[in-house]
């Protein structure tokens, strides 16, 4: 046992000390203005956004079930409770995302991680799209009522953040766009508006503290419904980036211990003044390209985050909103799948449709959980619909004319069932009907009613019905089921 | 025919494990499965870019970097580890081994080993793999870890090379020398006139007793030279017997500490492998 942590010690934390360091701070960097223009987002204070980051980053490199994956104040949990910020306050938030924690891992102890394999990959891709699209579209209130200067400002930062990389690899090119824009307005003393317009930022190290909120029944009515949808939305992204990690690492990860990490890292969060967070696709992507692997680099990450808030705090609120949001045009941009334009050629339209449903349910709702929810269901009734088609019904005579033979190919359920029904020739007068079932499967109740139906249709015309070949699926719910090979048959059929 | 696994890399120990694992296999009459683990393209440091930029489509693209750069490490890896193994296999068959299966895997070296544990007989491995510096005071990182997590004997093979006229058993009287005795006498492998030497090194004594072991090997028909000393360091005085005596094979039982003691006082084991510049056999 203890040979084993030991190695996993290793495997997990000193496998990649430099490139887990350097990645971290890499992140930390990134992570900056991510959680003050997702805290703006919210509608809260930047310290709540970036305490929730500082701690979501460090419990989750201890309890996480994914490791190299960044987690901290994200976009898509910040949409969720705005409305929650506006109606209620920040108190309730911070006891939404305690509440929230606790949810997340009373999933991961039912092991509901294993729910996302019903998500299809149109549907994460239209989750994907959509946040990209509502983080955009959360930048657009920072340009009303600014002069041209906001414009020119974005526009440079921009043009630092995507043409830099071509000539160093070495620095981020993120910060270094927010340091240019921040000394630049500085130096000509500028009417940007800054971070620090924006609320308080950190200044001392996140203390505990549980929420000024009335402890009872009313409280958990407001709370619970955000704190529902919180857990959902949270899960959903967190193993989604998961699975991406695990594609770009080649290695494993534990859903379940993920979703039970995020738990934990969401208490830990309200009860230091943070909001709600998850795993977040872009700053993990960031993390894995700048080559950290192991649970060092979300550590480090967490840590140089709140090292640099405390020594340069007070540098970070001069930063001009228009760096932040050149960097979080950057966040959508690159979070967006461009590929999904090209794809909706090539790709089945069922596909696609669900991919656009998505997102438009998203960006309509501002809700990515009910996005998500619509998604699956429109899947999973293209999926119903496509396996229906694979029915087929082929019927002979036999030789002497007093027997007709039908053989069922295929897939009976509720959405084949009338399909079904309709492929037997009831008013052909002949005195035995052979039904054979052994190439179908019967998979629900209405296909074993429609079955019944057409057992005692054939019967009511005065025609013998033999079913032959049921198959050991078929069998297996027919005999449960279904009242035609009982006595009493013909009372226990409803509307006969 | 029981089977001997021997777990080559391109390592300078490689010839002297093949030479080594030939001379047991004739030995014994086994046939041997030579192993050869690629690492995990997740064991390599990756690419890096500390731009912190995402890009369009940065995470298609991203993972269609990182596969080209696995496939390519990958590919070349799977060339070395053919010739790592054909080599291997020529010399064992040019020492007389009749049958050799060749295995090639990739992922940890440990758990490979451990998923053929079971079909074995004895496992070979270098004292250092192909990345250690073979003068390092250090042993390979992968030969604790196999040690501990092993059952079956492990045939440690070391930078001297020469044929096995003598072998010394340093005796502590725990459960693994024991093993080690047993399977001495009840197996082919070191009779055929070998000089067997029986070596107890007590702290105070009168420590350990000696007599069963003794008449065990005895009895098998082992000219058996038992030599008693006191001394606290272990390690030092099995050493300096190893050089003075010409040993050609020390045999030994393997780690009975805890792995806490052993971080916290050093393990006997270790530094015995450290110390002796002949092949180690070890039971546990």
């Amino acid at each position: 046992m203890l040979s084993l942590s030991l190695s996993y010690v290793k495997r997990n934390w000193l496998g990649n000390i430099r490139n887990d360091v350097l990645a971290g701070i890499v992140v930390a960097l990134a992570l900056i203005p991510e959680a003050i223009a997702f805290s703006i987002i919210a509608g809260v204070d930047p310290k709540v956004g970036l305490y929730a980051s500082f701690c979501m980053a460090v419990i989750i490199a201890f309890v996480g079930g994914r490791s190299g994956m960044i987690s901290a104040a994200t976009g898509a949990m910040a949409l969720v409770m705005v409305t929650l910020v506006k109606e209620h306050g920040l108190e309730y938030l911070l006891a939404a995302t305690i509440l929230t924690g606790i949810l997340q891992v009373l999933a991961g102890i039912f092991r509901l991680g294993s729910l996302m394999q019903f998500v299809s990959r149109s549907v994460v891709t239209g989750f994907v799209n959509a946040l990209a699209i509502l983080i955009f579209m959360a930048q657009l209130p920072e340009f009303n009522g600014v002069g041209i200067q906001m414009y020119a400002m974005v526009a440079l930062g921009l043009a630092i953040i995507y043409i830099l990389p071509r000539f160093t690899k070495a620095v981020p090119s993120p910060l270094v766009s927010i340091l240019v824009i921040t000394s630049i307005s500085i130096y000509w003393g500028m009417d940007l508006r800054t971070v620090g317009d924006m609320g308080d930022l950190p200044s001392t190290f996140p203390v505990f503290l549980l929420p000024d909120i009335a402890w009872n029944l009313e409280t958990l009515r407001i709370i619970f419904p955000y704190s529902l949808t919180l857990m959902a939305v949270g899960l959903l992204e967190s193993l989604m980036t998961a699975t991406i990690v695990d594609d770009l690492t080649d290695t494993p990860s534990n859903k379940n211990r993920e979703c039970m990490g995020q738990g934990i890292a969401n208490m830990v969060s309200g009860l230091f003044g943070g909001m709600a967070g998850c795993a977040m696709i872009g700053q993990s992507v960031i993390n894995i390209k700048s080559g950290g692997r192991g649970r060092l680099s979300t550590l480090t990450a967490g840590l140089f985050l709140l090292f640099l808030l405390l020594v340069v705090g007070d540098w970070v609120s001069q930063i001009p909103m228009a760096a932040l949001v050149a960097v979080m045009i950057m966040v959508s941009i690159g979070t967006f799948s461009w590929s999904s334009f090209k794809n909706l050629k090539t790709h089945p339209k069922s596909s696609s449709l669900v991919m656009i449903t998505t997102v438009v349910v998203v960006v309509l709702t501002h809700d990515l959980a009910m996005g998500v929810f619509v998604g699956v269901l429109t899947s999973a009734l293209f999926f119903a619909r496509k396996v229906s088609r694979l029915l087929k019904i082929e019927s002979h005579l036999s030789e002497n004319k007093e027997q007709r033979n039908y053989i069922v190919y295929g897939q009976v359920f509720f959405a084949s069932a009338n399909t079904f029904s309709n492929s037997f020739d009831f008013k052909e007068v002949i005195q035995q009907v052979v039904i054979d079932v052994s190439n179908a499967h019967f998979w629900d109740l209405s296909a074993v009613g429609a079955l019944d139906k057409v057992v005692m249709k054939f019967r009511r015309e005065g025609t013998a019905v033999e079913l032959v070949g049921m198959n050991e699926a078929s069998a297996t719910i027919v005999d449960r089921l279904a009242v035609y090979d009982k006595p009493n048959a013909l009372e226990l059929m409803p509307e006969h | 025919m029981p089977k001997l696994l021997v777990c080559i890399d391109g390592s300078v120990y490689a010839d002297n494990l093949c030479t080594n694992a030939a001379w047991v296999a004739n030995q014994m009459n086994a046939e041997i499965d030579l192993l050869h683990v690629m690492r995990r393209s997740s064991d390599y440091q990756a690419p890096t870019d500390h731009t912190g930029l995402i890009g369009l489509e940065e995470r298609s693209g991203l993972l269609e970097e990182l596969t080209r750069v696995d496939e390519e490490r990958g590919r070349l890896d799977q060339r070395k580890g053919s010739i790592i193994l054909e080599h291997g296999a020529r010399m064992l068959q040019e020492a007389g081994v009749k049958t050799i299966n060749s295995l090639h895997r990739r992922g940890s070296l440990v758990e490979t080993i451990q998923d053929y544990e079971d079909s074995v007989e004895m496992i070979f491995m270098g004292k250092r793999g192909e990345h250690a510096n073979v003068n390092s005071a250090f042993l390979g990182s992968n030969l604790e870890k196999v040690a501990r997590a092993i059952h079956k004997p492990l045939f440690i093979a070391s930078s001297i090379m020469r044929p096995i006229r003598r072998f010394l058993i340093a005796y502590d009287g725990k459960g693994s020398v024991r093993k080690a005795i047993d399977y001495i006498t009840s197996q082919p492998l070191l009779k055929n006139g070998l000089e067997c030497h029986l070596l107890v090194v007590e702290r105070t004594k009168g420590d350990i007793e000696t007599v069963e072991a003794e008449q065990q090997l005895k009895q098998s028909g082992f000219q058996v030279i038992l030599q008693t000393e006191e001394s606290p360091h272990t390690d030092q005085v099995i050493s300096s017997y190893v050089v003075e005596k010409q040993i050609d094979l020390l045999v030994t039982g393997a780690y009975s500490h805890s792995r806490m003691r052993s971080l916290l006082l050093g393990s006997t084991t270790a530094s015995l492998i450290k110390a002796c510049k002949v092949p180690l056999l070890l039971f546990r």
